[in-house]
């Protein structure tokens, strides 16, 4: 059987930088994007300090994405670049470099300083004239070890804006070859620090090349209150049109990775007793300026879901309508994000006794500002539903939203929101429940709109474990909803759980599963939670005139930090206030309920197919001789009835085709034009033996 | 690395001309190397002249030409007065410059090289890992739930094996307990079993007879009852199927393999001392076994 909806979960990191990134390669990291691309593939390598290192499971996908910023200079200066070199700065810089100690940590310092303020210490030109060659070095790397049906490697960069350290950065993500990427260069925060202007370099990628491409925002936590603003970087209040071009290009939002989770914090959600994870709300990211709670709504995702459906309302389109995926940060080439094989977010922090110590950021301004190695976690990774292991199939997934982020290990989450499930259907073996779910629903990503007379969303959810992880502890749904008056509201519902414990008949909210962790030993049974849970949840208060988003949240079972593994394996102590056990989670994208603008109920059918399906299709019904081109291209079906399909294109969205059909009636040619307007996930059918509508 | 560096003029003379005679110049006798002569032979002349003309556009007069000669031995002289008094060695752009050369060298002399037919198919045996195609399975499963059923878990297998082997009916599907993965397989590569069902799994997959029911086999779900109905044992292609591949990775190897040799040599001729800190002494080796902890293995 053919099936048309994705099967599978793939796996990868959409944010890992190699030697080609200047806060790597110039700081130790001697492995460039072709070793980091070999590595998520399973290969054993030796990592830049010399230890062997080999992933536990390969990835089926892996984006390198080095900074744009001083894009290659770490290997102009290995490689004596004469671009570089001939000018006085690139000069200066290298024999800083040369000289070593603090000469050459006040160069490296000076170097991370222009991320701040976005003017280069070299000139662009000669920054240009290197770039060139390293961009198409690493698309080179990307393109070997492509591998479809296998392994994907993505081509892509950071777009690295952090004007006065707040983080503002979006990894790019290409889904061409190199016969399409190198036609541009990295965009970087030199060419502008205005994400606006990134979206604008996006748009005109995609109009020369005919290819496509997305950008996935990340630490939003270390913003300032910047990301999820409703204010422009330039101060504007944003409007129709920026939401319209932030949720063309930025489908996706990176959700957990080493420098801290941003699904919440506690301040915004005190209610959720595990908002509390993988916390970084001290500063920004170099420690400069305090971070200070009312930056908070701006600098999380749950808060910024909610400030999205304000805005839907306000606008007319909602600006952070994102989906959820997790990735990495590492700056090893070593895309390590479990606890028991953790090699540290840059090459100084690999594997070593006292790591857990070490700055990573120490403050210029207030030792309370500053940052160690143990508040890192190991990074987030993606799961991707799709159907086949190719660049096309991933990124159409990220495209859809049909992706979910985890904060680093693999259990397999599955979600379908309709108007007409019930909790018979969940019981029903894979495939059917699948089936039922995209042919009656929408899977995570999706759209809700248009309920029946009296129905409410009800949710199937499906979790099971890491194959090779911890088990789950629960499952929940987290809504978030704009009430009667406007005021944007959330709730955490527990869902499913292990073992026979009583939710409080008072909150709802289940007891916590307790702890097998032996913290001396840095081990774990599996003898609580579960390989499997399923729920399913109908929403109570549910009201039809009110804007929501539901998303998943699996919790697992409490498991040994990476600070746990090393305290055992080095035998170091560490102090009460480092954290021995963690409690793994996956976040899913949301499912988006919005009232229906309009009484056209036919808006339903399109929105819930178009999420299973993003191909256009097109019958047309011509005579049996007759040629037909698609907006200019000739096309080889032939037949009185002609279906033909579209590429994966996005749902919601309208294209239009022109179609130009010619034939021979009586004895003579006869040529019609017709333009047609489609949506994807809808059939059109056009005849050309009648004449046109209207 | 090499794109840049490669066109430069100094380096196709280097390794053209005096590839062979600077390899054999660092292997070779170093007391040879401090001879005081410099010559520049006609070849070196045509050069200079070349590089002059490219600048200019126009050759250069008979005074011009002498002056790059001029030019050219001060250079010379300088640079050997800077070797002899060790300026070279911390300097971190010359010494990484240098290596790199040194790595350049041997790699054209890799690329030259053609390896016979049994070399190849020597390659292809020894890495049958790298060129195997997959062992795929076909397989159904039946999961007990292990979680649910606690100790029961294992009777409750054999019970339900002993129903499966018994029957030939359809229906077998109905006696797993749910769980949301496919019950039947086509097909299967490792990696994909792997993914599924975790990293150790393709192993106990692939003890498991072909044809009726066995098991129970174990992930972290629980309990699995299997019916491998069909295996493709993986297995070496001839040499034909997967030529290119081989060439490509024989040429790799034979690259690493002339580096590593080159740097033993060179190594050799070194008394070298490694004196790692406490913490890494037992746990970190050097590969090629030179200076490692202590200087005592």
């Amino acid at each position: 059987v053919d099936r048309t909806y994705p099967t599978n979960v793939y796996w990868g990191d959409q944010h890992l930088h190699s030697s080609y990134s200047v806060d790597a390669g110039m700081v130790g990291d001697r492995l460039g994007p072709d070793d980091a691309f070999r590595f998520a593939r399973g290969e054993q390598l030796r990592s830049s300090t010399g230890h062997l290192v080999q992933l536990e499971r390969p990835y089926d996908w892996l984006v390198v994405s080095d900074h744009a910023t001083y894009f290659g200079l770490s290997v102009g200066f290995a490689e004596a670049n004469p671009a570089i070199l001939s000018t006085p700065a690139g000069k200066k810089f290298a024999e800083d470099f040369k000289q070593g100690g603090k000469a050459a940590y006040d160069a490296f310092m000076q170097l991370t300083k222009d991320f701040a303020t976005a003017q280069p210490s070299i000139p662009l030109e000669a920054l240009a004239k290197l770039a060139r060659p390293v961009w198409e070095r690493s698309i080179d790397a990307a393109e070997r070890n492509n591998k479809p049906g296998k392994f994907t490697a993505f081509i892509g960069f950071e777009w690295t804006q952090s004007i006065r350290g707040n983080n503002l950065h979006r990894v790019v993500v290409f889904r061409d070859g190199a016969d399409r990427a190198k036609q541009v260069m990295p965009y970087s925060e030199f060419d502008s620090a205005d994400p606006e202007d990134l979206w604008k370099y996006m748009a005109a990628y995609e109009a020369k090349t005919g290819g496509r491409i997305l950008a996935i925002p990340h630490n939003s936590n270390l913003s300032g209150g910047l990301m999820f603003a409703p204010k422009t970087i330039r101060g504007k209040p944003i409007d129709k049109q920026y939401a319209q071009t932030r949720m063309r290009f930025e489908r996706l939002v990176e959700a957990a990775q080493c420098k801290g989770a941003s699904e919440t914090n506690p301040t915004l959600s005190p209610q959720d007793h595990f908002a509390n994870f993988e916390i970084w709300d001290k500063a920004n990211i170099f420690g400069t300026i305090a971070t200070t709670p009312e930056m908070f709504p701006y600098n999380y995702v749950r808060s910024a879901l909610k400030l999205g459906l304000e805005q839907e309302a306000k606008l007319g389109v909602n600006p952070f309508k994102f989906g959820l995926i997790g990735g990495s940060d590492l700056h090893t080439s070593l895309s390590t994000t479990r606890a028991e094989n953790f090699f540290g977010v840059g090459v100084v922090h690999e594997p070593k006794p006292e790591r857990w110590k070490e700055y990573f950021i120490e403050s210029p301004v207030s030792p309370r500002l500053s940052t160690y190695a143990w508040e890192f976690a190991p990074g987030g990774l993606g799961g991707v539903w799709a159907r086949e292991n190719t660049r096309e199939a991933i990124w159409d997934a990220m495209e859809r939203k049909e992706v979910y982020c985890t904060s680093g290990t693999r259990p397999v989450v599955r979600v379908f929101g309709g108007w007409d499930f019930t909790a018979k259907d969940l019981g029903s073996p894979d495939p059917v429940w699948v089936a039922q779910g995209y042919a009656r629903g929408v899977p995570m990503g999706g759209d809700l709109t248009n309920p029946p007379r009296g129905k409410a969303p009800a949710f199937m959810i499906k979790a099971l474990c890491d194959p090779d992880g911890a088990y789950l502890d629960r499952v929940q749904i987290i809504k978030g909803w704009l009430d009667a008056n406007g005021q944007a509201q959330e709730k955490v519902i527990d869902v499913a759980w292990s073992g026979d414990r009583k939710p409080d008949p008072e909150t709802g909210s289940v007891p916590m599963v307790g702890s097998t962790v032996d913290v001396k030993n840095a081990t774990w049974t599996n003898t609580i939670g579960a390989p499997l849970l399923t729920g399913f949840w109908l929403d109570p208060d549910f009201d039809p005139a009110l804007r929501a988003f539901y998303y998943v949240r699996v919790i697992e079972i409490p498991t040994p930090t990476w600070l746990a593994y090393d305290a055992k394996r080095f035998g170091v102590a560490m102090p009460d206030y480092v954290p021995m056990t963690v409690t793994n989670r996956a976040y899913t994208s949301p499912i988006w309920y919005s009232p229906a603008t309009s009484g056209d109920r036919s808006a339903k059918t399109e929105q819930t197919n178009a999420s299973a399906d993003n191909r256009v299709h097109v019958r047309l019904v011509v005579p049996a001789d007759a040629e037909v081109w698609f907006d200019g291209t000739k096309t080889s079906e032939t037949g009185t009835t002609r279906d033909y399909v579209s590429p994966m294109l996005t749902p919601g969205r309208d294209y239009s085709y022109e179609i130009r059909v010619r034939w021979i009636e009586n004895g003579q040619p006869v040529e019609q034009t017709r333009k047609v307007s489609v949506r994807a996930g809808t059939v059109t059918t056009v005849d050309f033996t009648k004449s046109p509508p209207g | 690395m090499l794109a840049g560096f490669c066109r430069e003029p100094l380096v196709h003379f280097l390794a053209i001309g005096a590839g062979f005679f600077l390899l054999w110049h660092f292997l070779g006798d170093r007391r040879n190397a401090q001879s005081e002569r410099i010559l520049i032979t006609p070849a070196h002349v045509e050069r200079l002249l070349e590089q002059w003309t490219k600048t200019h556009l126009r050759p250069p007069s008979a005074e011009e030409l002498a002056g790059l000669v001029e030019q050219e031995i001060d250079e010379e002289v300088l640079y050997r007065e800077a070797v002899a008094l060790g300026l070279d060695r911390d300097d971190l752009v010359i010494r990484r410059r240098l290596a790199v050369k040194m790595e350049f060298l041997t790699d054209d002399v890799a690329d030259v090289a053609t390896p016979t037919e049994e070399e190849l198919h020597t390659f292809l045996r020894q890495h049958s890992g790298k060129f195997k195609v997959e062992s795929l399975t076909t397989f159904a499963q039946v999961y007990i739930n292990r979680s649910q059923r606690g100790e029961r878990a294992s009777a409750e297998a054999e019970r339900v094996l002993a129903l499966l082997n018994d029957k030939t009916s359809s229906d077998w599907q109905t006696l797993s307990d749910p769980l949301p993965l496919p019950s039947q397989y086509e097909a299967a590569a490792e990696a994909d079993v792997a993914r599924l069902f975790g990293r150790e799994f393709p192993k106990r997959l692939s003890g498991l007879p072909v044809g009726g029911w066995s098991g129970p086999v174990e992930s972290r779900y629980g309990l699995h009852l299997i019916l491998v109905r069909e295996r493709t044992a993986g297995r070496l292609p001839p040499l034909n199927e997967v030529r290119d591949a081989v060439m490509s990775e024989w040429r790799a190897a034979e690259r690493l393999k002339l580096n590593a040799n080159l740097r033993r040599q060179l190594r050799a001729r070194y008394a070298v001392t490694v004196q790692w800190p406490d913490w890494a002494k037992d746990s970190v080796t050097l590969a090629a076994g030179v200076g490692a902890p202590g200087g005592s293995r």
